[in-house]
């Protein structure tokens, strides 16, 4: 790279120092050996002297009036420790906060999630027992009003059949199938008596027991939640829209106490 | 009373000892401000700023050459004001009023042309002073106007001593360019340089 005619920075810089008497004895003999050869070399010193003559002659000017301090100007600032403290209290209390929705989130979150499983397992449950037999129920109904003005216990039997077949496969609930069958043989029994009543067989629909165990089943999961759960449900309210609020008011307050400090210490 | 003296009085709170401190400094303080900033009230604003700045801050000197400690706390006020100006660029009628006041007068010796040429000199310097970078004004200010070598160069500005070199020397090939420009104003044995190089 080349500065002024044509010599190099780096020899700009050798020459800048070489005529302050700044340049190690070493490198200081090495260029005064190169500067008697090379003109150009010399003649861009000789500038160089030039230039920090003119710059060194200007003169020096008397100060206008005299900097002496007064005690008024040193005057401790009273706003500025109190900006400082009250800033880095809000820093402090913001922080505090900001862990705080952090920690009950992070409680929250890890509770939470085991008892959600659990009670998503546990609505499975119910509702699947609920819509089996309701599924179920209305059919043996049909088939038992079907069977009030055309009993045909062979059809009321098969109705029933896959009806307890599909019961028996949910295990969970062993004692819906029973339900489902007695109710069928009983739809069946009535069937060939020729008595069709079907509200009767409504009213004891498993799809009502069943719920009820599945409920009855919910209800022992939930009592068998650790007490996880209750310290979820009463962190959630906290995490949410009223630390937000603390947080941002905070933030706020922060970011103008900084400002405030800053331009007050700037101004001295 | 010797300057430790003094130091150490105005670390306790004695403001009457640091008050001597900056009569001895005060001269200096202002030069150099009033090279880096370009104007007396800028200038003057700067200095006091400083010297303020140094009484509240004379608990952090430990030692050392006071004069480079002071310089670089100037140097930082003059960068404070320059950012300060560059936000409110207007200058008022009077400051403007001020700086025409501030040109020199012809002294016994010198005929009313020479003072002109003189004062013409100064501005044309002053100018190029101006066009530099701040960063490598104050270098140019502080070894080449104020006679400071480049260790305490290094210390006012708290740069090595390499950056000193560096930045002294692109500011005088800068005001070398910029002083040619202004050839009929330069000493005689600045223009035969510049002829002898064309």
């Amino acid at each position: 790279m080349t500065d002024i005619e044509g010599t190099t920075h780096r020899d700009l810089e050798r020459l800048s120092a070489f005529m302050d008497g700044e340049l190690s004895p070493a490198e200081a003999e090495k260029l005064a050996a190169r500067l008697k050869t090379d003109k150009q070399l010399s003649g861009t010193l000789e500038g160089l002297r030039a230039t920090a003559a003119v710059v060194g002659g200007l003169p020096d000017v008397r100060p206008p009036q005299s900097f002496a301090l007064t005690e008024e100007m040193v005057r401790p600032r009273r706003a500025y420790p109190i900006l400082q403290l009250s800033t880095a209290m809000a820093a402090l209390g913001f922080v505090l906060v900001v862990g705080a929705d952090l920690y009950l989130n992070n409680i929250g979150s890890s509770a939470v999630d085991i008892p959600e499983q659990a009670f998503f397992a546990a609505d499975e449950l119910a509702s699947q027992a609920e819509e089996r037999p309701a599924d179920a129920a209305p059919a043996a109904a049909s088939g038992l009003e079907e069977a009030a003005a055309e009993p045909a216990p062979g059809e009321l039997a098969a109705a029933a059949e896959p009806q307890a077949d599909s019961i028996e496969d949910a295990d969970v609930l062993p004692a819906q199938p029973i339900l489902g069958a007695d109710e069928a043989a009983a739809g069946e029994a009535r069937a060939e008596q020729g008595a069709a009543e079907p509200e009767a067989v409504f009213e004891e629909q498993p799809a009502a027991e069943g719920a009820l165990k599945a409920d009855g089943q919910r209800e022992s999961l939930t009592e068998e939640l650790p007490a996880q759960v209750s310290v979820a449900e009463e962190a959630a309210p906290f995490s949410q829209g009223p630390l937000r609020v603390v947080e941002i008011g905070l933030a706020a307050i922060v970011i103008l106490l900084l400002g405030l400090t800053l331009w007050v210490r700037q101004r001295g | 009373m010797d300057e430790l003296a003094l130091i150490q009085g105005a670390k306790s709170g004695d403001l009457d000892a640091f008050n001597r401190l900056v009569l001895n400094y005060q001269g200096l303080a202002f030069n150099v401000a009033l090279r880096i900033m370009g104007d007396e009230p800028s200038a003057a604003d700067a200095t006091q700023e400083a010297f303020i700045s140094a009484y509240r801050g004379l608990k952090r000197y430990r030692g050392g050459s006071f004069r480079a400690w002071l310089l670089r706390i100037v140097t930082n006020a003059c960068y404070d004001e320059l950012r300060r100006l560059k936000r409110r660029p207007a200058a008022s009628l009077d400051e403007m009023m001020e700086q025409e006041a501030a040109l020199p007068v012809a002294s016994p010796t010198e005929g009313p042309e020479a003072a002109v040429q003189r004062s013409e000199l100064i501005r044309v310097i002053e100018d190029c002073l101006q066009g530099l970078a701040p960063e490598f004004r104050v270098v140019a200010v502080l070894v080449d106007i104020q006679g400071f070598n480049y260790q305490e160069v290094a210390e006012s500005i708290g740069k090595p001593l390499g950056t000193v070199k560096s930045r002294l020397a692109r500011a005088r090939a800068k005001l070398r360019e910029c002083l040619q420009e202004h050839g009929e104003l330069l000493p005689t044995s600045i223009r035969l340089q510049n002829e002898a190089a064309r």
